[in-house]
Order: C-alpha cells, then structure tokens, then sequence
C-alpha cells in the first residue's frame, strides 16, 4: 500500500474497541497514537545484549536509522528499501494500527537468503526504543529462498527502564519450498510503553517455521502471530512465553490457518502473571477444505502466581474439512500446592520452591528452542522476573 | 475409505414429526408485531399492569437491539411475516378427551399421553402459544408441588413470578430474550417446596403446527432448599417450505442444597429458528445440571447457562449437536463461578455430516474471590465427510489464582482403524459407523431416562443411514 493510501486509512479509521471480536479483552481507551510523534534523532543509550552469541549478521535499527553491523557474504542483510513490491503482501492496513505502520514507517530491515543457503551461525538485529514518548515504526521483510536455512533473532528493547514510548513493528515471512527457517522474536521493552507487533508468515511446500516468540515488557501491547500454511507439507512450530507483572497487559493473538494439504502446526505458549498483569491469549487453528490430512494443535498454559493477576484464554477451532486432527488444550491455574509443600519439605524456603516450580512450568516449552544460549537466555530471563 | 455420500431426501423422511393438521385456531394477533399486538396478548391473558409494562419496555428495547452478527445466519429471518400468537383452544385441558380430535391426534402421534402413563410425575403439552394440557400427579400435588402452564402459574402464584420473572435473564440480555419479554406465552412454572424430591421427571412438550409459526414460551423453575426436580421437555414441528422462530427464555433458581436438572430433546424440523437463552442460578452447594440435545432445527443458537453464586455450588453440562444437511447447531455452555469452592464440568459433543455445520461456544468465568474454583470442559467433534464443518470457540475468563481451569477439545474423523475393526468383525461400514457414533455420544445418552436414550439412538441411527457407504 502507498504511503498516501495508508495515511487515508489511518485518519479515516478509528482506534478498535472492545466491541470487536480481536480487541474485547483489550481496551486501547486512553491511546492517542498522535500523542507518539515518531521520532528522527535516537538519544544515545546502554543496552546490556540479551545473550553473547556469535553471529553471521547483526544490525541495529532506532529512532535515526538502519545500522548494519555485520552483514554475511551470498544473502542480504541491509536496509529495508521503500519501493520493494513485496513490502504490504501479507499484512495489510486493515485497522488504524496496521494503517500507522504502513503511514509511517521509516526504518526496516530486509533479509533475504537465496536458494539452497545455509547459514549456521544466526542473524540478529535489535530494534532500540531510545526516545521518550516517540513512536519508532519499523518493518521487517524476512525471504527464506527454496531449500534455505537460516536463524533470524529479533529484539525488541527499550533506553532505560523508565522509557515510555510507543514500538509498532509489522514482520512479513516468507518461507519458500523445502526451506526451514528458525525465527526468534524476544520483546524486552521497559514496562511503560505500548507495543504493537504484526508477524505474519506465509508458508510453501515442504518448508518449515520454528518459531519462538518471548513477551516481557510493555505496559500494554498486542503481538499478533499468523501462520499461512499454504504449501503441501509444510510445518510450523511456535513457542511462546510470557511473564507479566505490575499491571502490565500482554495480549497474543495467533492463527493457524490451513490452506495447503498434508500441513502441519503446533503452536504452545506457556505464560506466567503477576500483581495485577492482565494476558489474553488467543488462537484460532482454521482448516479449509482443500487441507486435507491437516493435524493441527494449540496449548496455552497459565500460572497465576497472585490473586489479582487475570489471565484470558479464547482457543478457537474452524475446521472445514474432515480429514484431519485438530486439538486444544487451555489450563489456568496455580502452583501446584502439592508440589510446593514437597519443595518445602525437603527444606527449601517457599519463594525458592516457587521459582524451582516456575522454572520447571516454563522449561517444558523452552525445551523446544533447538539453540542452548538462546534457551538458557530465556529461562533467565523468564526467572529473573520472580521476586 | 470409499468417499462418503450424503442422501439429503433421506433425512426429510425420517423425520416422523413432520406431519401437520389443519385445526382453526380460536385466535390469533396475525403477521407481524407491533405495540398493539403486545398489548393485545397481554389482555389476552387477563394480565396485571406490571406484566403489561414489563412487556411493553422490552419491545421497545427490541426494537433498538439490532440482530447479532454472530452465531448463525439471522439475516433471513422475516419478522414481519411470523405469527407472534396463536391461541389454539380456549382452556387448558386436564385430560387428553377434552382436547379437540385434531390437536389430540397430534399428541398421540407423538405418543405422549402414553408415555405420561409409564414413567412420567406430570405433563405440559404445549401447541402454538398456549399450553393446551396440564396434569401433575396427585401424591405431588398434596406435597405441594407446583407445575402449571406459565400463564396459569402467573394467575394463581403471581408472588413468587413476580419475585423471580426476569431476574435470571432480565430483557436487556439479548434481542431475542427482549422479543420473548414482549410476546411470551406458555412455558411451564415449577415450584418444589423444601426437602421434597420429585423422583420421576416432570416432561413438557413443545409443538409448533402452524406455518410462521413463533413460539415463545417462558419457563421458570424454583427449586427450594434440599428440593430435586428432573424437567423434560421435548420439541418438533412440521415441515414447511418458509421458516418459523422459536425463542424461549428459561429461569432457574436452586436454593441452597436443592437440585435441578434440565434435560432438552430438541427435534425441531429444519425449518425452525431456534434462538433461546437458558439460565440457572445455583445458590449454596445446590447442583444445577443441564443435558441438551440438539438433532433439529435450521438454526439454533443456544448456550446454556450457570451462574454458582453460593458457596459449593456445582453444575455441570452435558451437550450434544448433530448438524444434518442444511443445519446449523451453534450451541454451548457458560459456567460462571462467582463463589468460593464451586465446580462445573461442561461436556460437549458434536456430529455435523453432509454440509451440516456444529459448533461449541462456550465461556468460563471465574470471578475474583471465587477461591478454590475448578472448571473443566471438554469438546470433542466428529466431522463425518468434506462437505461439513465443525467450529470450536471457548472463553476462558480467570481473575482468581487460587482456581484451577481446564479446556480441552479436539476435531476428527471417524477413526479409520476403529472403523477397520468392526468391519474385520463382519460389520458393514455403515453399521460400523453407526455403531462408533453411537459410542461417541454415549456419555450423554447414558444420562437420559431411559426412554429417551433409545430415541436419541434412533434418532442418531436414522440420521447416519446413507451418510457412510
């Protein structure tokens, strides 16, 4: 979409209400997009990496621009241009958030790896929030050439925990035939701003996603997460964690939509909450008619480690052709007082027994992130959370 | 597996209801609704003002309402050709031979006064919007059990409707609880005194005869203290080529420690809207248990609800959908904890086959302070050929940490090796799938009387004839 288009359809559109289906849990009441100017010139900040890791290519996107730290031989690695056709192809503007992004972005980032590639050691770029009640919208394009492999890690990080801003990023994948593509997305924003995140992927034949898909930060933010199985046999995995607490709001909308036959997803995400953190988790694993031999599954697992945290689970299932195996499973609960009081009683303090208990809840999602570093950089930091 | 085949003018055959006599009505308010026509029931009736008012601010609420969006197709519903009362005798019968021959020919195909002899404490028999015949046995009677038409429960327990009318589900619920406020008629009221256990249910049967036909009944259910009730009802209309509407509102209140259980055979032809909102209330450790089965109907939108406001409350729903050709069954559950230490357990099964749709939309809501809350549902669904769809939409709501929330579902199809088993025995596949259908549904057919678990079985066997082949 052009720019002018989408500058239409931002002024035109309103900001979505609890009255429509995608946002009853959350409520934007009190967002004034307008309010965030973006903003041009980065203020200088320190911010500690997530995980030392050797990488192939590495890049930094804030406030004054794209920059390129390392970039890999045979694949492109570099500035997102304005004028590439594929920008828009699977997210469009269709509500006032998506509409600001395509309006206003300035700074993207393009990774493109060629047919039959294979890198091993992983990409990286951060995109740094540094300006205080700026808005900083970015866009990613991610092109997986037939029979490539590669991992991608995407940060999201704020100047400073006090950083109130807005990010509003939108991520468009492209997995091609027989690819298989390893996509990381760690959101570690300070717990004051408001975070947006479109993330769509479309997937050919025989290709496959794994995904991980990390939420700590933001006061309040909604991270979208669609998978377009449109090739024969073609598989994706997405693992998610969250840990929200104060009175943050992390919202996780996902969607599982079947198109090609013989297709594959397995989506889990196991969440932790707090104080007065509010999640909403919701997912929707849809099978057209031509998806025949679909098997399909979704998980999300909840921990209530406060009796005012507030969890929100809307797993959903459209199944339109027969051939298939499709399930859910949603749990909210508490730790499980059995398995505390043996903690205790072999001498551990509760608090300890509780983080002993967290660890293991979150572990049995985290086991499934193929990289270790990466892994045991979440778990830390999923840890780090419990008082 | 050969490719499934659905014979769509099968279905219309077997359904043995679909019959209609051709009786005069005494009156009726004509298509259409208006204030007039509101009004008009209203004194039909012989009403008190505040029923006329109550009525009266629902329809103008009515008409604000715009129709969901939601659910099923309503887009086609006309509801300016649609009869919103048909009175088709002057009083309520208390015995089968005071009925006119036709109306009573209607029942007796139906094979309810025999039933009524067998195994049932009481009966209501409604056709179009009045219930024509009443009766409850005597023993109850001298006990104090009170089971009436609604209309006559307004008349001679005008209190105790007046306390309780409206205050499960108020008008401003939904359009279709709103239209019910303003046109009801009929519907059964029950009042079950403390301690006393009506062992053998209590049935009403709903019929539609009429083309157009809307029907509006109004139940509402007091169980007092350590009190038990099992209700029945059962529904079916004929076939006709343009769609009638029902849509009923049910109330329950359970008094501490009582018990009710409301069980629902839904067989309407698939002509008929079928839009209704079910409430309970549970209060202190009192059980509330909803079994519905849903094979008829066009449409129906319908989710029995829970609310566990007393301390140890239970409820628990049993739901099966079977969507045929052409049917949509949007149904469900909703539990709502709003007490320490209640449970629910919602099951729900679903069949659809040859291009029918079935869905479960549900909700679980537990409030803060509901400590010790558990909640389970599951929803399991079998899709029996390409054309059909099976859809799942949950709501999990927790505001408590200290409760304990499951939900589990999953969409398959007959499993091939079950399938392979049963044929290696000398079945046909046709019986085989039957046979495994039937097996599917069992955990709620073993909970109907006896009775109506053989019909279900037929019913479900009549529906899976020529579905598989």
């Amino acid at each position: 979409m052009k720019r002018a288009a989408a500058l239409k359809r931002y002024r035109e559109l309103p900001l979505p209400t609890t009255s429509e289906e995608g946002w009853r849990f959350t409520d934007l009441a009190g967002l004034d997009l307008d309010a965030y100017p973006v903003a041009d010139e980065a203020r200088s900040a320190k911010i500690a990496p997530l995980v030392e890791l050797e990488l192939a290519g590495d890049a930094r996107i804030d406030e004054s621009g794209v920059e390129i730290l390392a970039a890999p031989e045979g694949i492109v690695f570099a500035p997102l241009g304005e004028k590439d056709k594929r920008i828009g192809a699977l997210i469009e503007a269709d509500d006032k958030i998506a509409a600001a992004n395509a309006a206003f972005w300035r700074h993207g980032l393009l990774v493109e790896v060629p047919a039959g590639v294979e890198l091993e050691k992983p990409l990286h770029v951060r995109i740094e929030s540094t300006v205080p009640n700026g808005s900083l919208p970015t866009r990613l394009l991610i092109v997986a050439g037939e029979n490539s492999r590669f991992t991608l890690i995407e940060e999201h990080v704020s100047a400073g925990e006090d950083l109130h801003a807005l990010t509003n990023c939108a991520v468009e994948i492209h997995v091609g035939a027989g690819a298989k593509l390893e996509f990381v997305s760690v959101q570690r924003l300070s717990c004051r701003g408001w975070h947006f995140s479109r993330q769509h992927a479309r997937l050919e034949r025989d290709c496959e996603l794994d995904w991980v898909c990390a939420g700590l930060g933001s006061k309040k933010s909604k991270t979208w997460i669609y998978n377009d199985l449109a090739g024969v046999g073609a598989t994706s995995r997405v693992t998610g964690v969250y840990f929200a607490d104060g009175s943050q709001h992390l919202d996780f909308d996902t969607y599982q939509e079947h198109a090609g036959p013989r297709t594959n997803s397995d989506f889990l995400f196991r969440g932790a909450l707090r104080d007065e953190a509010t999640t909403v988790w919701r997912g929707m694993i849809r099978v057209e008619p031509e998806a025949q031999g679909t098997d399909a599954y979704q998980e999300n697992r909840n921990l209530l480690l406060s009796r005012q945290a507030h969890a929100n689970a809307i797993p959903g299932l459209e199944i339109l052709a027969n051939d298939v195996r499709c399930s859910h499973g949603v749990t909210v609960g508490q730790v499980d007082r059995e398995q505390l009081f043996y903690l205790m009683s072999r001498g551990l303090p509760a608090s300890e027994a509780e983080r002993l208990i967290v660890h293991g809840f979150f572990a049995q999602a985290l086991d499934r992130i193929e990289r270790e570093p990466i892994r045991e950089a979440l778990a830390n930091a999923l840890e780090a959370r419990i008082p | 597996m050969k490719k499934p085949e659905t014979d769509v003018s099968q279905i219309g055959r077997d359904y043995k209801y679909g019959f209609h006599t051709t009786d005069k009505p005494t009156f009726s308010t004509g298509r259409g609704l208006t204030r007039e026509v509101v009004e008009t029931i209203s004194a039909q009736k012989g009403e008190s003002d505040w029923m006329l008012e109550r009525r009266l601010q629902a329809y103008e609420h009515f008409l604000t309402r715009p129709v969901p969006e939601w659910g099923g197709d309503l887009s086609k519903i006309d509801f300016d050709s649609i009869f919103y009362y048909v009175k088709p005798t002057e009083t309520e019968a208390s015995s089968w031979e005071e009925l006119p021959p036709d109306i009573k020919q209607t029942w007796d195909r139906l094979g309810i006064p025999e039933a009524e002899k067998k195994y049932l404490a009481g009966v209501g028999a409604q056709y179009e919007s009045e219930v024509v015949y009443h009766k409850l046995q005597e023993e109850l009677v001298r006990q104090g059990v009170v089971f009436l038409g609604m209309d006559v429960g307004l008349r001679q327990h005008e209190e105790i409707v007046r306390e309780h009318f409206g205050t499960v589900v108020p008008f401003r619920d939904n359009k279709f609880a709103a239209l019910n406020t303003a046109v009801w008629s009929g519907g059964s009221f029950i009042y079950v005194p403390p301690g006393v256990k009506v062992e053998m249910p209590l049935q009403a049967y709903f019929r539609i005869n009429a083309e157009n036909m809307g029907q509006f009944e109004r139940t509402l259910i007091v169980v007092d203290e350590g009190a038990f009730v099992h209700y029945v009802e059962g529904c079916t209309a004929p076939i006709y080529s343009s769609d009638s509407l029902h849509a009923a509102v049910v109330e329950i209140i359970v008094k501490p420690g009582g018990r009710c259980r409301y069980t629902t055979i839904q067989n309407w032809s698939t002509n008929v809207y079928n839009l209704v909102t079910k409430r309970a209330v549970a209060q202190e450790n009192a059980t509330v248990e909803w079994v519905d089965g849903n094979l008829g109907s066009k449409l129906t939108m319908k989710y029995p609800a829970i609310w566990l406001t007393g301390e140890g409350a239970h409820g628990e729903v049993l739901s099966i959908a079977f969507a045929g050709p052409g049917q949509h069954q949007d149904t469900g559950a909703k539990a709502v904890h709003a007490a320490p230490n209640t449970t629910s357990l919602i099951t729900a099964k679903s069949i659809s086959r040859g291009g029918g749709r079935a869905g479960y939309r549900g909700l679980v809501n537990v409030a803060n302070g509901a400590r010790g809350a558990k909640s389970k549902v599951v929803c399991d669904a079998l899709i029996l050929d390409e054309e059909s769809r099976s859809d799942t939409y949950p709501t999990i709501r927790v505001h408590e940490s200290d409760a304990e929330v499951e939900h589990e579902a999953t969409v398959s199809k007959i499993g091939e090796e079950q399938l392979f088993y049963l044929m290696s025995r000398g079945l046909s596949e046709s019986e085989a799938s039957s046979m495994i259908v039937s097996g599917f549904v069992e955990p709620i057919t073993k909970e109907l009387p006896l009775e109506y678990a053989v019909e279900m079985n037929r019913l479900i066997q009549l529906q899976m004839e020529g579905s598989v082949g």
